[in-house]
């Protein structure tokens, strides 16, 4: 345990996570940490940036702002924000279950369906609100989706976050163009209408195919479109053609595919051979990742979808969906805690005592 | 939605007038019911849904609002005073519905007709909201909504002109160094959008308050905060470098060079090549480094009309003729944060780049020549690829080193 005199916060661990970029952690390291004031000792994600890593301070100070303006049961929050010299301190609540992207790190083979659902079902609330404040998202991906113990799914990174009324003269747009070039992180998982950059642009419903893309990665264990040859090229490519994911179960799986693999996939073979998912889930996929925008379903027409009848059934009662959930995550191993406690003094003093001074002194 | 829809067909003003009764009701607190109270509050939620449905066109895209009824729901808005009463209880609505009058209020101030922009003119005549806005920093719930409504009227000349020339405009220096993390880095943006939006404004403005913004910025510049040092000192750079294109200075500086090359083997020719161009003034000046020196000041004098812009131009000379401001840059220079060190060095060029250094900023220099020089030269080497940087790095180290001794 380390204990900081100008901590208001008691760090116990090292968050190892998965899945994440090396660049979005460029100068940060999370920790796991609870207030010292708090006597339940409930457990909070520390996140420390370092400043003086970052090329742009504005830029990074708007992100960090989103999570001001939002505020929803399914979105991250920040409860505090605080610099300690070049250091600054984000603290969000802490999920046990990690990301989307850290349970399929445990379960290659994908996630169960009806855990599926709770994380569609609760994304597409959080889409919901933020859709009737006129909020594109953009960065709906496996790593950005959190689970928490008692069921909850965060949506986190609102860096990427674009209002669809217009900066320049205030009027709600329909369609829109902006492209930035921090939207590659996202690419894999970006609709097709943002990638071709025409005159259509695109809107609300490109999120939608995020949603439809991270569904398929839970059921399939990766996203479909990752460790394409070319590097992006091909992904592009088969994007611009039309080419829409599907889930993998037995009813896809063709003599083509047993014939292309190897001793490497043989068993992911075997596992698709496993499986089959409910034709509510592939229909779901289906309206989420239809390349046409027509075919497409919006966010409400999803909320209304039969993959989602259970769930907009128990709706009206939390805990109904609290326990339901309960029972679901019983299945997955909650990660443990990796016991880093003496390095964690150490990496701390490293970064607040780390000292560019120079040994000059001006003669005025 | 069919509620929408249903208050549709209502009469828009009736919209701003019942809103207008609600907030009637939650400024009277002292002495209401809590029932009356609470209904109020979601009366002005939907009534603001309703306004901003009206404003916008509804949330599914299927159409466009009239123009009539947007006409007359923005004249009923400013007729009931409305973006008043929105601001002043801010406080007291929903953290959603702050959000819906920050989003209606944007939208009116955008909105124009034919020429005219309505809400400008409605804000012009009670300078009261922006003070109202500015105000809010000093609330952690409304400080960010203020914040964005704020920039969105800065955006406007007329309206940040206002702040400006209030004393208002002083508490930024407060609001920037504010403990709360997210209200500063908003008063920051803010208080940037003030100083550099407006080119003219801000230079004027700037010009006419030199001492006293000077004075108070330079306590930002020596802030115990790492974020406020570092904002404060690139708006600072922002300014001072509006009108000091070093890059182009330097490219007629290397066609000097090239001069001064075939000059130096005939320096009574050159003297008198010089008179014959009408460039030269003074014949006492006859050395090859006093050539180029007076060459390179006459071409910025001369080119900078057509060159540079003439905005903060004497704001820009007024402070690099002051050694104060020479020696708070020259200690930024050695921060601790390499971030800041480059910004600072991108003012600290300012100064000796100057073609008519007053001699106390001479003298400073002269003083640290030796260290200067080899301080630069070991300076961010790392910035490989930054071509630009490099250049200006060499220019200053050779001109440190070309600085002339100079007799009292």
């Amino acid at each position: 345990m380390s204990h900081f005199p100008y901590l208001k916060y008691e760090i116990i661990d090292t968050c190892k996570r998965a899945n994440t970029n090396a660049d979005e952690n460029l100068g940060s390291v999370t920790y796991l940490a609870y207030d010292q004031k708090d006597n339940k000792k409930a457990k909070y994600a520390l996140k420390i940036v370092d400043l003086e890593k970052l090329a742009n301070l504005s830029d990074f100070i708007k992100d960090i702002l989103w999570y001001k303006q939002l505020n929803h049961y399914n979105l991250m929050s920040l409860r505090d924000c605080f610099l300690i010299d070049t250091k600054l301190h984000l603290v969000k609540p802490y999920a046990s279950f990690g990301s989307c992207a850290d349970l399929l790190c445990c379960h290659p083979f994908g996630i169960r369906e009806p855990l599926i659902a709770h994380i569609m079902w609760q994304i597409l609330q959080a889409l919901s609100y933020l859709q009737d404040r006129h909020i594109v998202h953009r960065a709906i991906t496996s790593k950005h989706i959190f689970i928490y113990d008692d069921g909850r799914i965060l949506l986190d990174h609102f860096s990427h976050c674009i209002s669809m009324i217009s900066p320049y003269d205030g009027k709600l747009r329909r369609h829109i163009h902006d492209f930035t070039d921090d939207l590659k992180d996202e690419i894999l998982y970006l609709a097709p209408e943002i990638i071709f950059q025409n005159a259509d642009g695109y809107n609300f419903k490109s999120d939608v195919y995020s949603l439809g893309m991270v569904a398929c990665e839970l059921a399939n264990g990766s996203n479909t479109y990752v460790d394409m040859p070319f590097g992006n090229l091909s992904m592009l490519y088969a994007k611009m053609q039309g080419s829409e994911p599907i889930l993998l179960d037995e009813t896809q799986l063709t003599d083509e595919m047993i014939a292309l693999s190897d001793d490497n996939s043989s068993a992911y073979v075997d596992e698709i051979r496993k499986r089959r998912y409910s034709k509510e889930f592939h229909s779901f996929v289906k309206c989420c990742v239809s390349a046409q925008l027509e075919s497409r379903y919006s966010v409400d027409e999803l909320l209304s979808h039969p993959f989602l009848k259970h769930l907009k059934k128990i709706s009206g009662d939390p805990q109904l969906i609290a326990d339901d959930m309960a029972k679901i995550l019983g299945f997955y191993e909650q990660p443990q805690p990796t016991t880093a406690a003496t390095n964690i003094d150490r990496t701390i003093d490293d970064s607040n005592t780390t000292n560019n001074s120079i040994n000059l002194s001006w003669e005025f | 939605m069919p509620f929408s829809s249903l208050l549709a067909s209502r009469s828009k003003t009736d919209h701003a007038k019942q809103l207008k009764e609600y907030f009637t009701v939650i400024e009277n607190e002292q002495d209401k019911e809590r029932k009356n109270y609470e209904d109020a509050i979601k009366n002005i939620h939907k009534t603001l849904i309703a306004l901003k449905d009206g404003l916008f066109g509804p949330r599914d895209g299927s159409s466009e609002p009239a123009i009539s009824d947007v006409s007359q729901l923005c004249s009923g808005i400013y007729s009931q005073e409305l973006m008043t009463t929105m601001i002043n209880n801010l406080s007291r609505v929903t953290f959603e519905d702050r959000k819906e009058i920050v989003a209606i209020f944007n939208n009116l101030l955008r909105r124009q007709v034919g020429a005219k922009y309505p809400a400008v003119d409605h804000i012009m005549q009670r300078p009261g909201i922006l003070f109202k806005l500015i105000e809010g920093y000093d609330n952690a719930d409304i400080a960010l909504n203020c914040g964005m409504m704020l920039r969105e009227c800065i955006r406007v000349q007329e309206l940040a002109d206002i702040i400006l020339k209030s004393p208002d405009f002083y508490k930024f220096f407060d609001y920037v160094q504010k403990s709360t993390f997210d209200i500063a880095s908003d008063a920051f943006a803010t208080f940037k959008d003030l100083l550099t939006k407006h080119k003219s404004l801000c230079a004027d403005f700037l010009e006419r308050n030199y001492d006293s913004f000077f004075n108070r910025y330079r306590d930002l510049l020596n802030s115990e905060n790492y974020v406020t040092r570092r904002q404060s000192l690139k708006i600072l750079s922002t300014i001072i470098l509006e009108n000091a294109n070093l890059s182009i200075l330097k490219k007629f500086s290397c066609e000097i060079d090239k001069f001064i090359l075939i000059y130096g083997l005939f320096p009574s020719e050159a003297f008198s090549l010089n008179t014959k161009s009408g460039i030269m003034t003074n014949p006492m000046t006859t050395s090859a480094f006093d050539i180029y020196k007076r060459e390179v000041f006459d071409l910025f004098k001369l080119l900078g009309e057509l060159l540079l812009d003439r905005y903060n131009f004497s704001v820009m000379t007024k402070y690099i003729t002051n050694t104060d401001n020479l020696k708070q840059q020259m200690n930024l220079l050695k921060e601790k944060s390499k971030n800041i060190q480059f910004e600072a060095f991108h003012v600290f060029k300012i100064f000796v780049a100057n073609p008519t250094k007053p001699k106390a900023i001479s003298d400073i220099l002269l003083r640290n020549r030796e260290k200067l020089i080899d301080f630069l030269t070991t300076f961010h080497t790392d910035r490989t690829d930054d071509e630009q940087f490099n250049d200006e790095k060499a220019y200053l180290i050779k001109q440190i080193s070309e600085l002339k001794d100079t007799k009292a």
